[in-house]
């Protein structure tokens, strides 16, 4: 059984995935201009724009269905996709927030 | 046809599979034109040039004129014509430009940096690599194209990511077939170990251009994304251009005087384009390049009162962390400027490699299906 505190943190260990893999494709990318900080850091910050953009969809949905809980219409589906965007939205902003209070210029 | 959708994707056994067919049968046609323009487009102003080359050979014997010089010498051979304002191309030999509307078309103006002289009018998107950028932009579509695109762009790095969890085999043993292409083999496996190679060696490249295309048409939305990451209330883009000049009975400033200004703005950088006020309560906005950590510079929109001079925004200033983000690195990874001459040869094998690895996944699906069905009538 798939409890909502392991749904969450199953979504950290994606999120983790997909940070970790976007820095190194930038890095990739980068290499071949002899740039990596930069590259890895703008690629991360992209994945993170378009996960900021998913979470206010997200939390709409999740509050439709809540509603629809009320009258016992509702998706398990979506309530995994809200716990997971959550996950998403939090490390991407962890990141964004080191870039702006560390003064961080890599662009 | 329902047939045909319950079936399309039945070979595959995962979710991701599932997703990856579909993916690709559905944005893949328009990811074929796309990719095809796209390769082109790496070359776009270069290609241009060779096309027009009687219309970009300037002689240099002479100093290079400046903006207000230009600005003047253009208004005298077209008089009639409103000039949205001066711009200097470095990959267009050097050449100034400059765009006004003739009623009907936005009619671009090719000059000679050192004469002055308009070597050419000519609508751009009728042009060659104007088509090919409005087919690539839009598929010449109205209105909807340009989203049609964008999504299938987004498409792509979906198809990438499940793209990349197909190609992990199930035992570590596996993975060098996973890499070459197997000599001798039939069509069939050669096809099938050509296109998880390429897929795999360029996901990272097509991943970025591909992620990089949706940021360039839905650059809206990204912008407010970016407000909303560095912590701060969103402005759309009505509201950072649309700074006014507080009107003045004294005359407005000289082109060259705001090129002067924008000189000083930031260390080491040089003004690129120069927009004029659009009426009496406009602002000049300068484009700067700076020597900046990509290789295409640090690019900045300073943008003046027309009567003062007082700066009413700069994105060097007021959005140095994200703003930086948009401006000098998104276009310069999309047509892989960004790192030089390596990196744009990266980008057009990239651009190569997306209609190698649609054609070769078509021919992959084609084959299960027909199996499939042939599997079913038995």
């Amino acid at each position: 059984m798939n409890t909502s505190k392991n749904t969450i943190k199953q979504g950290f260990i994606y999120a983790l995935y997909v940070y970790l893999g976007a820095i190194i494709m930038g890095a990739i990318y980068g290499m071949f201009g002899l740039i990596f900080i930069g590259p890895s850091i703008f690629a991360a910050s992209l994945v993170g724009i378009v996960v900021i953009l998913n979470f206010p969809i997200a939390f709409v949905i999740w509050v439709i269905n809540v509603i629809l809980h009320m009258f016992t219409k509702h998706s398990n589906v979506v309530y995994r996709y809200f716990k997971y965007s959550f996950a998403f939205f939090v490390l991407f902003m962890v990141h964004f927030s080191i870039i702006k209070f560390f003064d961080v210029k890599v662009f | 046809m329902a047939n045909f959708v319950s079936n399309a994707s039945r070979h595959q056994q995962k979710w991701y599979g599932k997703w990856h067919t579909w993916a690709g049968l559905f944005a893949g046609s328009v990811l074929l034109v796309v990719t095809l323009t796209g390769a082109l487009l790496v070359y776009e102003h270069e290609l241009d040039v060779w096309l027009y080359k009687e219309h970009f050979q300037f002689n240099s014997s002479e100093p290079r004129l400046s903006f207000q010089s230009v600005f003047e010498l253009v208004k005298e051979q077209l008089p009639e014509e409103n000039f949205e304002g001066i711009f200097r191309y470095h990959e267009l030999n050097d050449a100034y430009t400059t765009t006004y509307f003739d009623g009907e078309d936005y009619q671009q103006v090719i000059i000679n940096p050192f004469s002055g002289d308009i070597t050419l009018v000519r609508v751009y998107g009728k042009t060659p690599m104007g088509f090919i950028r409005h087919l690539h932009r839009t598929l010449l579509i109205p209105y909807w194209g340009k989203y049609i695109v964008g999504v299938s762009s987004f498409i792509m790095v979906i198809l990438m990511i499940t793209g990349l969890r197909l190609w992990v085999p199930k035992q570590m043993k596996n993975v060098k077939s996973r890499l070459t292409v197997k000599k001798g083999a039939s069509f069939k496996r050669q096809n099938y170990d050509f296109h998880n190679s390429i897929g795999f060696y360029f996901s990272p490249f097509i991943a970025l251009i591909a992620l990089t295309g949706v940021a360039i048409t839905f650059n809206r939305y990204v912008i407010i994304g970016i407000f909303l990451a560095g912590l701060t209330p969103p402005e759309s883009l009505e509201d950072i251009f649309g700074k006014q000049s507080i009107y003045s009975e004294s005359e407005a400033l000289s082109m060259d005087s705001v090129v002067a200004l924008g000189n000083m703005e930031i260390e080491g950088g040089v003004v690129t384009s120069v927009t004029l006020p659009h009426d009496s309560l406009g602002v000049f906005q300068l484009g700067i390049t700076a020597p900046g950590v990509t290789k295409t510079g640090d690019y900045s929109l300073i943008s003046y009162d027309q009567y003062s001079g007082a700066r009413v925004l700069s994105t060097h200033h007021d959005y140095a962390h994200l703003g930086k983000m948009y401006l000098n690195w998104i276009t310069p990874m999309h047509y892989g400027t960004f790192g030089g001459p390596v990196t744009r040869v990266l980008a057009l094998l990239s651009t190569l490699a997306g209609t190698v690895l649609f054609i070769t996944g078509f021919i992959i699906w084609w084959g299960r299906w027909k199996k499939q069905l042939k599997s079913r009538s038995k």
